[in-house]
């Protein structure tokens, strides 16, 4: 859901920017000194999956298509810090080479896709995996997590869009949030399977000190 | 094999092999915006990127020049994130 140039009000494109930027800010602030190299490469190395992820689109409806976001997949694996970094680096390479997402929109599509959906989905995923034991409340967070995060983007991106009078709020959220139903359920699938598969591999990710999560 | 190499080699295979497939209809906000009739609102081009829509405007054969941009792109951000995350690492003791 990368908004292009021309959807938002400049109002709405400066205020989101502003957030965007003073979010980033706190989370350089809190992530600095905190990771070792093994955890920095595992960061830019899923960064590079979501960047290659995010392009694959796949049919989800009649001539509509989603693609997987990763932002709460990420806030999972690093920590939701370090996930707003990264999902914002990914949005501002998108951005500056493949013209994907507008340049006035950049703060606004952090905004939803980066922070939103990264916050609310992590919430949830916190909420289930503190209260179901081990591994297992862990795979069900994550399925239950991402794809509430992709809703919660989509209901941010609804509101800026009603902000900028494009279609009253009411109007917008029904189509926006019914269709991204569909993309959080396949969010939430490819979340979990990559998930299992490196619990698969390494049973005691989770375990393993590797900053904060 | 480290969970950082196998995520990089993930990566690149499915940019490089799977991007070209990818399916072209329009996403979640674009259908929502050709249902409700904003979608023309967004054709505003402030400044042109070097590779617009994942293409290569050089390279004719699409699939290549997806495959390439996949490529660029995830190389891209991995060095990025390697190099704006340098600041954020331990300090030694």
């Amino acid at each position: 859901m990368h908004i292009p140039d021309g959807f938002l009000s400049r109002e709405v494109c400066v205020v989101t920017s502003v957030i965007s930027l003073a979010t980033i800010g706190h989370c350089l602030h809190k992530t600095r000194g905190s990771i070792d190299r093994d955890s920095l490469l595992l960061m830019a190395a899923i960064g590079a999956f979501i960047f290659a992820a995010q392009m694959l689109n796949f049919p989800v409806d009649h001539g509509t298509s989603g693609h997987f976001l990763g932002s709460i997949f990420a806030a999972i694996l690093l920590g939701p810090h370090l996930a707003i970094l990264l999902v914002s680096l990914v949005l501002g390479i998108q951005m500056i080479l493949f013209g994907d997402g507008g340049l006035m929109a950049l703060g606004a599509n952090i905004f939803n896709i980066g922070i939103i959906s990264t916050l609310s989905g992590y919430f949830i995923y916190r909420l289930i995996a503190d209260m179901v034991e081990a591994n297992f409340g862990i795979l069900v967070g994550t399925f239950t997590g991402s794809g509430a995060g992709i809703i919660g983007a989509a209901i941010a991106c609804s509101l800026l869009l009603s902000l900028s009078n494009i279609l009253p709020l009411p109007t917008l959220l029904l189509p926006m949030i019914s269709v991204h139903v569909k993309i959080g359920v396949a969010e939430g699938l490819i979340s979990l399977a990559t998930l299992a598969i490196i619990l698969k591999i390494k049973p005691d990710f989770f375990q393993a000190t590797m900053g904060e999560r | 094999m480290k969970i950082w190499q196998i995520f990089l080699f993930l990566a690149l295979i499915l940019a490089l092999f799977f991007s070209p497939f990818a399916a072209t209809s329009p996403d979640g906000l674009e259908t929502v915006a050709i249902d409700y009739g904003f979608m023309k609102k967004g054709e505003v081009v402030l400044f042109t990127s070097p590779f617009p829509d994942y293409l290569i405007t050089a390279i004719t054969n699409k699939t290549l020049s997806t495959a390439l941009c996949g490529v660029i792109g995830t190389g891209a951000t991995f060095i990025l994130a390697l190099i704006f995350g340098l600041p954020l690492r331990l300090k030694k003791h």
